[in-house]
Protein backbone atom coordinates (compact mmCIF):
# COMPACT_ATOMS: atom_id res chain seq x y z
CA UNK A 1 0.00 0.00 0.00
CA UNK A 2 2.97 2.27 0.36
CA UNK A 3 3.06 4.29 -2.87
CA UNK A 4 6.83 4.80 -2.60
CA UNK A 5 7.57 1.12 -2.16
CA UNK A 6 7.64 0.55 -5.92
CA UNK A 7 10.74 2.74 -6.28
CA UNK A 8 12.81 0.80 -3.78
CA UNK A 9 16.19 -0.38 -5.00
CA UNK A 10 16.89 -3.99 -4.16
CA UNK A 11 20.25 -5.65 -4.33
CA UNK A 12 19.87 -8.76 -6.38
CA UNK A 13 23.49 -9.77 -6.67
CA UNK A 14 26.30 -8.19 -4.67
CA UNK A 15 29.35 -7.74 -6.84
CA UNK A 16 32.02 -5.90 -4.89
CA UNK A 17 32.82 -3.45 -2.11
CA UNK A 18 35.07 -0.65 -3.26
CA UNK A 19 36.12 1.83 -0.60
CA UNK A 20 33.11 1.12 1.57
CA UNK A 21 30.68 1.58 -1.33
CA UNK A 22 28.71 -1.47 -2.20
CA UNK A 23 28.47 -2.24 -5.86
CA UNK A 24 25.67 -4.62 -6.63
CA UNK A 25 23.45 -5.79 -9.42
CA UNK A 26 20.14 -4.16 -8.52
CA UNK A 27 16.62 -4.43 -9.84
CA UNK A 28 17.25 -1.12 -11.60
CA UNK A 29 20.20 -2.61 -13.45
CA UNK A 30 18.14 -5.68 -14.25
CA UNK A 31 15.40 -3.62 -15.86
CA UNK A 32 17.94 -1.56 -17.76
CA UNK A 33 19.35 -4.79 -19.17
CA UNK A 34 15.84 -5.98 -20.04
CA UNK A 35 15.17 -2.68 -21.79
CA UNK A 36 18.43 -2.93 -23.68
CA UNK A 37 17.65 -6.49 -24.72
CA UNK A 38 14.18 -5.40 -25.87
CA UNK A 39 15.62 -2.66 -28.05
CA UNK A 40 18.29 -4.94 -29.44
CA UNK A 41 15.80 -7.67 -30.27
CA UNK A 42 13.38 -5.18 -31.79
CA UNK A 43 15.96 -3.48 -33.95
CA UNK A 44 17.86 -6.60 -34.98
CA UNK A 45 14.65 -8.47 -35.69
CA UNK A 46 13.23 -5.54 -37.60
CA UNK A 47 16.25 -5.04 -39.82
CA UNK A 48 16.95 -8.70 -40.41
CA UNK A 49 14.71 -9.11 -43.44
CA UNK A 50 15.52 -5.72 -45.01
CA UNK A 51 12.46 -5.98 -47.21
CA UNK A 52 11.48 -3.18 -49.55
CA UNK A 53 7.95 -3.72 -48.35
CA UNK A 54 8.32 -3.53 -44.57
CA UNK A 55 6.60 -5.94 -42.27
CA UNK A 56 5.15 -4.82 -38.95
CA UNK A 57 8.42 -4.95 -37.05
CA UNK A 58 10.34 -3.26 -39.80
CA UNK A 59 7.72 -0.51 -39.95
CA UNK A 60 8.25 0.14 -36.26
CA UNK A 61 11.97 0.48 -36.80
CA UNK A 62 11.55 2.66 -39.88
CA UNK A 63 9.01 4.93 -38.21
CA UNK A 64 11.20 5.44 -35.15
CA UNK A 65 14.22 6.12 -37.34
CA UNK A 66 12.34 8.63 -39.49
CA UNK A 67 10.87 10.28 -36.42
CA UNK A 68 14.18 10.87 -34.66
CA UNK A 69 15.95 11.80 -37.89
CA UNK A 70 13.31 14.38 -38.80
CA UNK A 71 13.37 15.87 -35.32
CA UNK A 72 17.15 16.09 -35.32
CA UNK A 73 17.36 17.48 -38.83
CA UNK A 74 14.75 20.16 -38.26
CA UNK A 75 16.23 21.21 -34.91
CA UNK A 76 19.99 21.00 -35.35
CA UNK A 77 20.25 21.13 -39.12
CA UNK A 78 21.75 18.51 -41.41
CA UNK A 79 25.08 18.70 -39.54
CA UNK A 80 23.26 17.41 -36.49
CA UNK A 81 22.90 14.00 -38.09
CA UNK A 82 26.37 13.08 -36.83
CA UNK A 83 24.76 12.96 -33.39
CA UNK A 84 21.99 10.70 -34.61
CA UNK A 85 23.31 7.56 -32.85
CA UNK A 86 23.39 9.42 -29.52
CA UNK A 87 19.93 10.92 -29.85
CA UNK A 88 18.37 7.73 -31.17
CA UNK A 89 19.92 5.62 -28.38
CA UNK A 90 18.74 8.04 -25.72
CA UNK A 91 15.26 8.28 -27.19
CA UNK A 92 14.78 4.53 -27.58
CA UNK A 93 16.25 3.70 -24.18
CA UNK A 94 14.10 6.21 -22.31
CA UNK A 95 11.03 5.30 -24.32
CA UNK A 96 11.38 1.59 -23.63
CA UNK A 97 12.21 2.11 -19.94
CA UNK A 98 9.23 4.46 -19.52
CA UNK A 99 6.86 2.06 -21.24
CA UNK A 100 8.15 -0.92 -19.28
CA UNK A 101 7.48 0.98 -16.09
CA UNK A 102 3.74 0.94 -16.75
CA UNK A 103 3.64 -2.85 -16.68
CA UNK A 104 2.52 -3.93 -13.20
CA UNK A 105 5.34 -5.14 -10.93
CA UNK A 106 7.91 -3.72 -13.30
CA UNK A 107 10.47 -1.28 -12.02
CA UNK A 108 10.51 2.22 -13.49
CA UNK A 109 14.18 2.98 -14.02
CA UNK A 110 13.59 6.56 -15.16
CA UNK A 111 11.81 7.45 -11.93
CA UNK A 112 15.21 7.68 -10.20
CA UNK A 113 16.86 11.04 -10.56
CA UNK A 114 20.35 9.56 -10.65
CA UNK A 115 19.50 7.87 -13.95
CA UNK A 116 18.02 10.96 -15.57
CA UNK A 117 20.88 13.11 -14.27
CA UNK A 118 23.30 10.70 -15.89
CA UNK A 119 21.47 11.07 -19.20
CA UNK A 120 21.29 14.86 -18.90
CA UNK A 121 24.97 15.14 -17.94
CA UNK A 122 25.90 12.93 -20.86
CA UNK A 123 24.15 15.37 -23.19
CA UNK A 124 25.52 18.42 -21.35
CA UNK A 125 29.11 17.19 -21.44
CA UNK A 126 28.76 16.20 -25.08
CA UNK A 127 27.62 19.75 -25.85
CA UNK A 128 30.44 21.36 -23.86
CA UNK A 129 33.22 19.08 -25.09
CA UNK A 130 32.12 19.09 -28.72
CA UNK A 131 31.58 22.85 -28.60
CA UNK A 132 35.07 23.58 -27.29
CA UNK A 133 36.66 20.97 -29.52
CA UNK A 134 34.99 22.28 -32.65
CA UNK A 135 34.92 26.02 -32.01
CA UNK A 136 37.57 26.58 -29.34
CA UNK A 137 37.01 29.72 -27.33
CA UNK A 138 34.44 30.90 -29.85
CA UNK A 139 32.10 28.53 -28.06
CA UNK A 140 32.03 31.08 -25.23
CA UNK A 141 30.30 33.52 -27.57
CA UNK A 142 27.25 31.53 -26.61
CA UNK A 143 27.17 33.51 -23.38
CA UNK A 144 27.80 36.95 -24.84
CA UNK A 145 24.83 38.29 -26.74
CA UNK A 146 25.61 40.81 -29.42
CA UNK A 147 24.21 44.30 -29.37
CA UNK A 148 24.18 44.69 -25.59
CA UNK A 149 25.52 47.91 -23.98
CA UNK A 150 28.87 47.31 -22.29
CA UNK A 151 27.74 48.39 -18.80
CA UNK A 152 25.04 45.73 -18.67
CA UNK A 153 27.04 43.02 -20.45
CA UNK A 154 28.55 41.38 -17.30
CA UNK A 155 25.12 40.99 -15.78
CA UNK A 156 23.59 39.53 -18.95
CA UNK A 157 26.55 37.19 -19.38
CA UNK A 158 26.19 35.97 -15.79
CA UNK A 159 22.51 35.31 -16.38
CA UNK A 160 23.27 33.46 -19.60
CA UNK A 161 25.88 31.31 -17.87
CA UNK A 162 23.44 30.44 -15.10
CA UNK A 163 20.78 29.71 -17.69
CA UNK A 164 23.22 27.37 -19.42
CA UNK A 165 24.09 25.55 -16.22
CA UNK A 166 20.45 25.18 -15.28
CA UNK A 167 19.84 23.12 -18.41
CA UNK A 168 20.94 19.70 -17.19
CA UNK A 169 18.92 20.28 -14.02
CA UNK A 170 15.65 21.04 -15.78
CA UNK A 171 16.43 18.44 -18.42
CA UNK A 172 16.76 15.66 -15.85
CA UNK A 173 14.19 16.83 -13.32
CA UNK A 174 11.45 17.00 -15.93
CA UNK A 175 11.72 13.34 -16.91
CA UNK A 176 12.27 12.12 -13.37
CA UNK A 177 9.43 14.12 -11.81
CA UNK A 178 6.95 13.18 -14.52
CA UNK A 179 7.59 9.50 -14.10
CA UNK A 180 7.71 9.63 -10.30
CA UNK A 181 4.53 11.69 -9.94
CA UNK A 182 2.60 9.62 -12.44
CA UNK A 183 3.48 6.32 -10.82
CA UNK A 184 2.75 7.57 -7.32
CA UNK A 185 -0.66 8.84 -8.47
CA UNK A 186 -1.41 5.50 -10.05
CA UNK A 187 -0.42 3.67 -6.88
CA UNK A 188 -2.46 5.97 -4.64
CA UNK A 189 -5.62 5.54 -6.69
CA UNK A 190 -4.99 1.80 -6.88
CA UNK A 191 -4.72 1.83 -3.08
CA UNK A 192 -8.07 3.62 -2.84
CA UNK A 193 -9.71 0.81 -4.78
CA UNK A 194 -8.51 -1.77 -2.28
CA UNK A 195 -9.27 0.39 0.78
CA UNK A 196 -12.80 1.39 -0.22
CA UNK A 197 -13.46 -2.09 -1.55
CA UNK A 198 -12.86 -3.47 1.94
CA UNK A 199 -16.15 -1.97 3.20
CA UNK A 200 -18.36 -4.66 1.71
CA UNK A 201 -20.91 -4.30 -1.07
CA UNK A 202 -21.32 -0.52 -0.82
CA UNK A 203 -17.57 -0.32 -0.74
CA UNK A 204 -17.30 -2.14 -4.03
CA UNK A 205 -19.75 0.35 -5.56
CA UNK A 206 -17.68 3.22 -4.22
CA UNK A 207 -14.47 1.64 -5.45
CA UNK A 208 -15.70 1.83 -9.01
CA UNK A 209 -14.81 5.50 -9.18
CA UNK A 210 -11.11 5.23 -8.29
CA UNK A 211 -10.94 2.11 -10.45
CA UNK A 212 -12.19 4.08 -13.44
CA UNK A 213 -9.75 6.85 -12.60
CA UNK A 214 -6.89 4.35 -12.42
CA UNK A 215 -7.80 3.13 -15.88
CA UNK A 216 -7.81 6.64 -17.26
CA UNK A 217 -4.57 7.45 -15.46
CA UNK A 218 -2.91 4.39 -16.96
CA UNK A 219 -3.75 5.69 -20.41
CA UNK A 220 -2.43 9.09 -19.40
CA UNK A 221 0.76 7.46 -18.13
CA UNK A 222 1.18 5.83 -21.50
CA UNK A 223 0.96 9.25 -23.10
CA UNK A 224 3.37 10.75 -20.58
CA UNK A 225 5.86 7.93 -21.10
CA UNK A 226 6.04 8.54 -24.85
CA UNK A 227 5.84 12.31 -24.51
CA UNK A 228 8.65 12.58 -22.00
CA UNK A 229 10.93 10.41 -24.10
CA UNK A 230 10.15 12.69 -27.03
CA UNK A 231 10.67 15.88 -25.01
CA UNK A 232 13.98 14.57 -23.69
CA UNK A 233 15.09 13.77 -27.23
CA UNK A 234 14.03 17.09 -28.72
CA UNK A 235 15.69 19.05 -25.92
CA UNK A 236 18.82 17.02 -26.55
CA UNK A 237 18.61 18.13 -30.17
CA UNK A 238 18.11 21.78 -29.21
CA UNK A 239 21.11 21.68 -26.88
CA UNK A 240 23.26 19.89 -29.44
CA UNK A 241 22.38 22.63 -31.88
CA UNK A 242 24.21 25.09 -29.62
CA UNK A 243 27.33 22.98 -29.79
CA UNK A 244 27.13 22.87 -33.57
CA UNK A 245 26.24 26.53 -34.18
CA UNK A 246 27.33 28.58 -31.15
CA UNK A 247 27.88 31.79 -33.09
CA UNK A 248 24.24 32.38 -33.89
CA UNK B 1 8.35 4.19 -45.74
CA UNK B 2 8.85 3.94 -49.47
CA UNK B 3 7.95 0.32 -49.39
CA UNK B 4 4.58 1.01 -47.83
CA UNK B 5 3.66 3.42 -50.56
CA UNK B 6 4.68 0.96 -53.17
CA UNK B 7 2.59 -1.76 -51.62
CA UNK B 8 -0.48 0.45 -51.68
CA UNK B 9 0.04 1.01 -55.36
CA UNK B 10 0.28 -2.63 -56.23
CA UNK B 11 -2.85 -3.46 -54.27
CA UNK B 12 -4.94 -1.23 -56.46
CA UNK B 13 -4.77 -3.67 -59.37
CA UNK B 14 -4.20 -6.95 -57.67
CA UNK B 15 -4.13 -9.40 -60.53
CA UNK B 16 -1.99 -7.63 -63.03
CA UNK B 17 0.91 -9.85 -63.96
CA UNK B 18 2.00 -7.97 -67.03
CA UNK B 19 5.57 -6.90 -67.86
CA UNK B 20 7.03 -4.10 -65.83
CA UNK B 21 5.93 -1.35 -68.18
CA UNK B 22 2.32 -2.22 -67.61
CA UNK B 23 2.33 -2.16 -63.84
CA UNK B 24 1.66 1.53 -63.71
CA UNK B 25 -2.01 1.57 -64.72
CA UNK B 26 -4.94 -0.83 -64.73
CA UNK B 27 -4.99 -2.47 -68.09
CA UNK B 28 -8.38 -4.08 -67.57
CA UNK B 29 -9.99 -0.64 -67.54
CA UNK B 30 -9.15 0.86 -70.90
CA UNK B 31 -9.71 4.55 -71.34
CA UNK B 32 -11.48 4.58 -74.66
CA UNK B 33 -13.83 2.03 -76.12
CA UNK B 34 -15.99 -0.60 -74.48
CA UNK B 35 -14.98 -3.80 -72.82
CA UNK B 36 -16.33 -6.02 -75.51
CA UNK B 37 -14.11 -4.50 -78.15
CA UNK B 38 -11.03 -4.30 -76.01
CA UNK B 39 -11.13 -7.77 -74.65
CA UNK B 40 -11.71 -9.59 -77.85
CA UNK B 41 -8.07 -10.46 -78.20
CA UNK B 42 -7.87 -12.02 -74.78
CA UNK B 43 -8.72 -15.68 -74.85
CA UNK B 44 -9.27 -16.30 -71.17
CA UNK B 45 -11.02 -13.15 -70.09
CA UNK B 46 -12.88 -14.81 -67.25
CA UNK B 47 -9.69 -15.95 -65.59
CA UNK B 48 -8.18 -12.63 -66.37
CA UNK B 49 -10.72 -10.68 -64.39
CA UNK B 50 -11.20 -13.20 -61.61
CA UNK B 51 -7.94 -15.02 -61.61
CA UNK B 52 -7.29 -17.94 -59.30
CA UNK B 53 -4.69 -16.22 -57.23
CA UNK B 54 -5.81 -12.64 -57.41
CA UNK B 55 -4.30 -11.11 -54.32
CA UNK B 56 -0.84 -9.82 -54.76
CA UNK B 57 0.45 -8.37 -51.53
CA UNK B 58 3.84 -7.28 -52.64
CA UNK B 59 5.50 -5.88 -55.68
CA UNK B 60 5.96 -8.59 -58.28
CA UNK B 61 9.74 -8.41 -58.17
CA UNK B 62 9.87 -9.18 -54.48
CA UNK B 63 7.91 -12.38 -54.34
CA UNK B 64 4.34 -11.21 -54.60
CA UNK B 65 1.54 -13.41 -55.81
CA UNK B 66 1.58 -15.06 -59.19
CA UNK B 67 -1.27 -15.17 -61.64
CA UNK B 68 -0.70 -17.85 -64.23
CA UNK B 69 -3.61 -17.24 -66.55
CA UNK B 70 -2.58 -13.74 -67.29
CA UNK B 71 0.99 -14.73 -67.95
CA UNK B 72 -0.25 -16.96 -70.73
CA UNK B 73 -2.06 -14.11 -72.40
CA UNK B 74 0.79 -11.75 -71.88
CA UNK B 75 1.36 -10.77 -75.48
CA UNK B 76 -2.27 -10.16 -76.17
CA UNK B 77 -2.68 -7.94 -73.18
CA UNK B 78 0.34 -5.93 -74.09
CA UNK B 79 -0.76 -5.22 -77.62
CA UNK B 80 -4.25 -4.49 -76.48
CA UNK B 81 -3.19 -2.10 -73.79
CA UNK B 82 -0.61 -0.30 -75.85
CA UNK B 83 -2.86 2.47 -77.10
CA UNK B 84 -4.35 3.04 -73.70
CA UNK B 85 -0.96 3.86 -72.33
CA UNK B 86 -0.16 7.35 -71.24
CA UNK B 87 2.66 9.19 -72.85
CA UNK B 88 4.58 9.61 -69.62
CA UNK B 89 4.57 5.91 -68.96
CA UNK B 90 5.97 5.11 -72.33
CA UNK B 91 9.02 7.20 -71.60
CA UNK B 92 9.74 5.26 -68.44
CA UNK B 93 12.79 3.11 -68.73
CA UNK B 94 12.28 -0.60 -68.81
CA UNK B 95 15.11 -1.25 -66.47
CA UNK B 96 13.63 -2.00 -63.07
CA UNK B 97 16.43 -0.44 -61.06
CA UNK B 98 16.32 2.80 -63.00
CA UNK B 99 12.55 3.00 -62.76
CA UNK B 100 12.70 2.37 -59.04
CA UNK B 101 15.31 5.03 -58.41
CA UNK B 102 13.36 7.46 -60.57
CA UNK B 103 10.30 6.81 -58.46
CA UNK B 104 12.28 7.25 -55.26
CA UNK B 105 13.50 10.55 -56.58
CA UNK B 106 10.02 11.71 -57.49
CA UNK B 107 8.72 10.59 -54.11
CA UNK B 108 11.54 12.43 -52.37
CA UNK B 109 10.63 15.62 -54.22
CA UNK B 110 7.00 15.19 -53.26
CA UNK B 111 7.93 14.56 -49.65
CA UNK B 112 10.03 17.69 -49.76
CA UNK B 113 6.89 19.60 -50.71
CA UNK B 114 4.78 17.97 -48.04
CA UNK B 115 7.35 18.39 -45.27
CA UNK B 116 8.96 21.71 -45.97
CA UNK B 117 10.16 21.79 -42.36
CA UNK B 118 13.03 19.55 -43.36
CA UNK B 119 14.70 22.60 -44.78
CA UNK B 120 12.97 25.32 -42.83
CA UNK B 121 14.74 27.85 -40.67
CA UNK B 122 11.70 28.73 -38.63
CA UNK B 123 12.65 28.63 -34.99
CA UNK B 124 9.19 28.82 -33.48
CA UNK B 125 7.88 25.66 -35.08
CA UNK B 126 10.16 23.33 -33.19
CA UNK B 127 9.55 25.26 -30.02
CA UNK B 128 5.93 24.41 -30.42
CA UNK B 129 6.80 20.87 -31.36
CA UNK B 130 8.71 20.52 -28.10
CA UNK B 131 5.53 21.15 -26.12
CA UNK B 132 2.87 19.03 -27.70
CA UNK B 133 0.37 19.19 -24.86
CA UNK B 134 -0.67 21.68 -22.28
CA UNK B 135 0.51 19.52 -19.36
CA UNK B 136 3.93 19.05 -20.87
CA UNK B 137 4.11 22.75 -21.64
CA UNK B 138 3.18 23.82 -18.14
CA UNK B 139 5.56 21.32 -16.64
CA UNK B 140 8.35 22.41 -18.90
CA UNK B 141 7.93 26.08 -17.98
CA UNK B 142 7.84 25.38 -14.25
CA UNK B 143 10.93 23.17 -14.32
CA UNK B 144 12.80 25.78 -16.32
CA UNK B 145 12.14 28.38 -13.62
CA UNK B 146 12.79 26.11 -10.66
CA UNK B 147 15.96 24.64 -12.15
CA UNK B 148 17.56 28.03 -12.71
CA UNK B 149 16.71 29.22 -9.20
CA UNK B 150 18.07 26.00 -7.70
CA UNK B 151 21.27 26.23 -9.70
CA UNK B 152 21.69 29.85 -8.67
CA UNK B 153 21.16 29.02 -5.02
CA UNK B 154 23.59 26.09 -5.17
CA UNK B 155 26.28 28.19 -6.84
CA UNK B 156 25.79 30.97 -4.31
CA UNK B 157 26.01 28.55 -1.41
CA UNK B 158 29.20 26.98 -2.77
CA UNK B 159 30.80 30.40 -3.33
CA UNK B 160 29.85 31.39 0.22
CA UNK B 161 31.55 28.32 1.59
CA UNK B 162 34.72 28.61 -0.52
CA UNK B 163 35.23 32.35 -0.28
CA UNK B 164 33.72 32.96 3.14
CA UNK B 165 31.54 35.86 2.01
CA UNK B 166 28.66 34.36 3.80
CA UNK B 167 25.38 35.94 2.81
CA UNK B 168 26.44 37.79 -0.33
CA UNK B 169 27.10 34.93 -2.72
CA UNK B 170 23.74 33.42 -1.90
CA UNK B 171 21.91 36.74 -2.29
CA UNK B 172 23.51 37.67 -5.59
CA UNK B 173 23.32 34.25 -7.18
CA UNK B 174 19.78 33.59 -6.03
CA UNK B 175 18.72 36.80 -7.75
CA UNK B 176 20.75 35.95 -10.83
CA UNK B 177 19.25 32.48 -10.83
CA UNK B 178 15.77 33.93 -10.66
CA UNK B 179 16.56 36.22 -13.58
CA UNK B 180 17.95 33.29 -15.54
CA UNK B 181 14.84 31.28 -14.69
CA UNK B 182 12.54 33.98 -15.97
CA UNK B 183 14.67 34.23 -19.09
CA UNK B 184 14.47 30.46 -19.56
CA UNK B 185 10.70 30.48 -19.15
CA UNK B 186 10.24 33.33 -21.58
CA UNK B 187 12.45 31.57 -24.10
CA UNK B 188 10.72 28.25 -23.67
CA UNK B 189 7.36 29.95 -24.13
CA UNK B 190 8.67 31.77 -27.17
CA UNK B 191 7.87 35.16 -25.63
CA UNK B 192 11.38 36.55 -25.31
CA UNK B 193 13.40 37.65 -28.26
CA UNK B 194 15.74 34.81 -29.04
CA UNK B 195 19.10 35.15 -27.39
CA UNK B 196 22.39 33.40 -27.99
CA UNK B 197 21.14 30.29 -26.27
CA UNK B 198 18.23 30.02 -28.63
CA UNK B 199 18.68 27.37 -31.30
CA UNK B 200 17.71 29.54 -34.25
CA UNK B 201 17.76 33.25 -34.66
Amino acid sequence: MDPIHQFEIKNLLPIAHIGGIEIAFTNSALFMLIGLATILLLMLGATRSRALVPGRLQTVAEVSYEFVATTLRSTAGPEGMKFFPLVFSIFMFILVLNLMGIIPYAFTVTSHIIITVAFALLVFLTVVIYGFWQHGLHFLKLFVPSGIPIYILPLVTAIEVLSFFSRPVSHSVRLFANMLAGHITLKVFGGFVVMIGGFGFLGWLGAALPLALTTVLTALELLVAVLQAYVFAILTCIYLNDAIHPGH
Amino acid sequence: MYGMLRRKKSRRHPCVRAPSRLVERPIFLPRQGGYSVRFQGVAAEVQFLTCINPIQYGPRDFGGGYCRDLAKTDAGVESMADDAREKGDREQPQDNEAALSARFKRLGEQLGHVHPDRHSDDGTSERRAADPSAIARGFRLSTELVAAVVVGAALGWLLDRWLGISPWGMIVFLLLGFAAGVLNVMRAAGVAASGPLDPKQ
